[in-house]
């Protein structure tokens, strides 16, 4: 695995060079199809992602916050390309990927890596841990089978365990162990998109500590762009350069994470981080927490207007009667709320379907 | 919360094996706290610490292989490892309610949830069932379920899971318990449901005087929700203390690296200290202090005798004999 690891000093040098692992998505929309008639049409529609715009800055973290059901995970699929917009464009370092099949698509799959929440459900269970650090380096043609234990054992040791630990099977392993063997796999192609689906949701708070270190070191060191999504406010805040903050399919909220977790404008904003307990018996007793009122709306036929409207502490009737848009209220600080700018479309106009 | 009264729970010198080929004495080690009336108690630390094990001890629901070796569990005033099932049964359920982590494993999906909370006054209170359905309508409202009365007949599938964790809570207070065991209530919701269902358990323990203890090992939680806390590494109590004092003056270098562990607000993106190595498996315990080759202060000869419950003069307890004699001070406050 020599020329490998001269291949990724290589790249990271490249990485700093052209600012690979930008990322561009412009109008992202993807629906499911929640029944069919007996023709098999969708009858009723989800729009798990409706007109979403996010960047991510080539060698930078961008966290994606909200609650279960906001499509956080359905927009981490669609950017790493495991799912195909029904609409909107993904550009990747100034190529648009959207529509990318086949052979491009295989080609580009290496430069898009994703670490998934459950370390127990995403290894196989069969096969040993080097095979699973080091197949993404066979499928793609850049080791022979003769050199998958050194490679396995050079990218278990960077994601800082025994290199021994690749001679044996997924369950040998803790939970923290094993979410560094999938990050090793996604490592081994070097990609410049790390997409981490909630990474340190299923790990105990000291294993937690040791994945964002990694995680923070990873980045140093070969400078890949992160998209983390997570539920986790602890987590985002203290990797991400940025955040943006989902509820039911849309952005509500985006900027520099100190701005939006030291002064969040929405009020959906406010009403979820309220709602972590924060680790201090001194403080939590002062915090006033923002009760949201009601439960989350059906995705499947959201509010009109704001679809925040019917939880909202602060709605207006205009809430009801204009669809809210992201606008720049700060400099790099998006928020979609009438609250914050005028900036939306009247209702009837926003076509639903 | 009076300590003058007798202990609602008094847990004292709990000691659980696990039998069989590969068993492990002394899985859970002398474990002894108490909960009084009214009062909200944490049982925190890592996976595999024995929270959980301990917590299912107290309902009497130890999975098969594992045997209470020692110690009592005392529940108003009754030993419950000395009581026959029957008795217990109608403890478990009745006086005690229990609330676990997945409310969608917890609750049978064949039955509604009108019904199964129904069940429960049934079986321990004797109820007609029209007359149990009343009371669960009631016990639904109680817990904050809009529409009460359609949602008896709903099946748990139907309800999102914030919804079926508060049929949970429903089917736990059914039958007016003065204790109630909550297995990481919270740990498989969003946040914003989280603050609800602690809002929930708040409630009840103000209007109610029930008393709650609450497995976790979400320390924001802890803070949020308890008086006081019971911190567990490896099978034993390494530190109890209340709950302000535990997150300013911890007394175990265990509880000191956890909070330390807590990624803090002004300093995103450094370096986070953690706790080297993990816990023991179960057969692999030091035969000294259970945590020293993990501690950040061990190597001392003390490290390697086994370690003792000291209470300190203010009242906390520490199983850190460097600790206990003022040998070791640790770093004070949550925030470092």
């Amino acid at each position: 695995m020599t020329d490998t690891s001269a291949h990724a000093a290589g790249t990271a040098q490249q990485i700093t060079g052209a600012a690979a692992g930008s990322l561009v998505a412009r109008g992202l929309t993807k629906t499911f199809p929640l029944s069919r008639n007996a023709f098999g049409r969708p009858t009723s529609r989800l729009r798990a992602v409706d007109g979403v715009d996010l960047d991510v800055t080539a060698g930078t973290t961008v966290g994606v916050v909200g609650e279960s059901g906001s499509g956080k995970t359905t927009l981490g699929r669609l950017v790493s390309l495991l799912e195909r917009p029904d609409s909107g464009s993904i550009v990747l370092d100034g190529r648009d990927v959207t529509r990318l099949r086949g052979k491009g698509l295989t080609a580009l799959r290496p430069r898009l890596q994703v670490v998934f929440q459950d370390p127990f459900g995403s290894l196989d269970p069969t096969k040993s841990i080097a095979h699973a650090v080091a197949e993404p380096l066979l499928v793609h043609g850049r080791i022979r089978r003769s050199q998958m234990p050194a490679a396995a054992e050079e990218l278990v040791a960077r994601v800082g365990l025994d290199p021994a630990l690749a001679r044996r099977y997924p369950e040998q392993l803790s939970g923290g162990q094993r979410q560094r063997v999938c990050i090793a796999r996604a490592l081994a192609l070097e990609p410049w998109l790390l997409v981490a689906d909630e990474p340190t949701s299923a790990l105990d708070l000291s294993t937690r500590s040791e994945i964002l270190n990694l995680l923070l070191e990873l980045q140093q060191d070969t400078g890949q762009s992160i998209l983390l999504i997570s539920h986790d406010f602890a987590t985002v805040q203290h990797l991400a350069h940025r955040v943006a903050v989902m509820y039911l399919g849309r952005i509500v909220e985006e900027g520099p994470t100190e701005e939006v977790v030291g002064d969040p404008l929405h009020p959906y904003t406010r009403a979820l981080l309220s709602a972590v307990p924060v680790p201090d018996p001194v403080v939590q007793r002062t915090r006033r927490r923002i009760v949201l009122h009601g439960e989350t709306p059906n995705p499947a036929n959201p509010p009109t207007g704001c679809r925040f409207r019917t939880r909202c502490g602060a709605a207006t009737p205009s809430c009801a009667q204009i669809d809210p848009m992201p606008a720049e209220v700060r400099p790099g600080h998006r928020v979609a709320c009438l609250l914050h700018s005028d900036a939306g479309t009247p209702v009837s106009a926003a076509a639903p379907d | 919360m009076n300590a003058t009264h007798e202990p609602l729970l008094a847990v004292d010198g709990l000691t659980i094996d696990l039998t069989g080929p590969g068993g492990q004495p002394g899985l859970v080690q002398d474990v002894s706290f108490e909960v009084h009336a009214g009062e909200s108690v944490a049982l925190i630390g890592e996976s595999g610490c024995g929270k959980t094990m301990t917590a299912m001890a107290v309902l009497g629901l130890l999975p098969a292989g594992f045997r209470v070796a020692g110690g009592s569990i005392r529940f108003q005033g009754r030993d419950l490892l000395a009581c026959p099932e029957r008795e217990l049964r109608s403890v478990r359920g009745g006086a005690i309610g229990a609330v676990f982590q997945e409310p969608m494993s917890s609750l049978d999906p064949t039955m509604r949830v009108g019904d199964q909370i129904a069940e429960a006054r049934r079986l321990h209170l004797g109820e007609a069932r029209k007359v149990a359905l009343r009371r669960a309508r009631e016990l639904l409202d109680r817990v904050g379920i809009p529409n009460a009365e359609k949602r008896l007949a709903a099946y748990p599938h139907e309800l999102s899971g914030g919804m079926q964790q508060r049929v949970m809570i429903a089917s736990a207070i059914a039958c007016d318990p003065q204790l109630v065991l909550a297995d990481e209530p919270t740990t498989a919701l969003d946040v914003t449901i989280q603050a609800e269902i602690l809002e929930l358990l708040r409630d009840l323990r103000r209007e109610q005087g029930i008393a709650v203890l609450l497995v976790t090992h979400d320390l924001g939680v802890v803070a949020d929700f308890c008086d006081r806390v019971v911190a567990m590494y490896a099978g034993a109590v390494v530190e109890r203390s209340d709950v302000d004092r535990l997150f300013g003056r911890p007394a175990h270098p265990y509880t000191r690296a956890l909070l330390d562990a807590i990624p803090q607000n002004g300093r995103p993106r450094t370096v986070l200290p953690v706790i080297r190595g993990r816990v023991p498996a179960a057969g692999q315990f030091p035969t000294g202090c259970r945590f020293e080759p993990r501690c950040a202060h061990g190597g001392h000869e003390r490290c390697l005798q086994p370690q003792h419950e000291a209470v300190l003069p203010d009242g906390r307890a520490t199983r850190c004999a460097r600790v206990a004699d003022g040998d070791l001070v640790l770093a004070e406050g949550g925030a470092r």
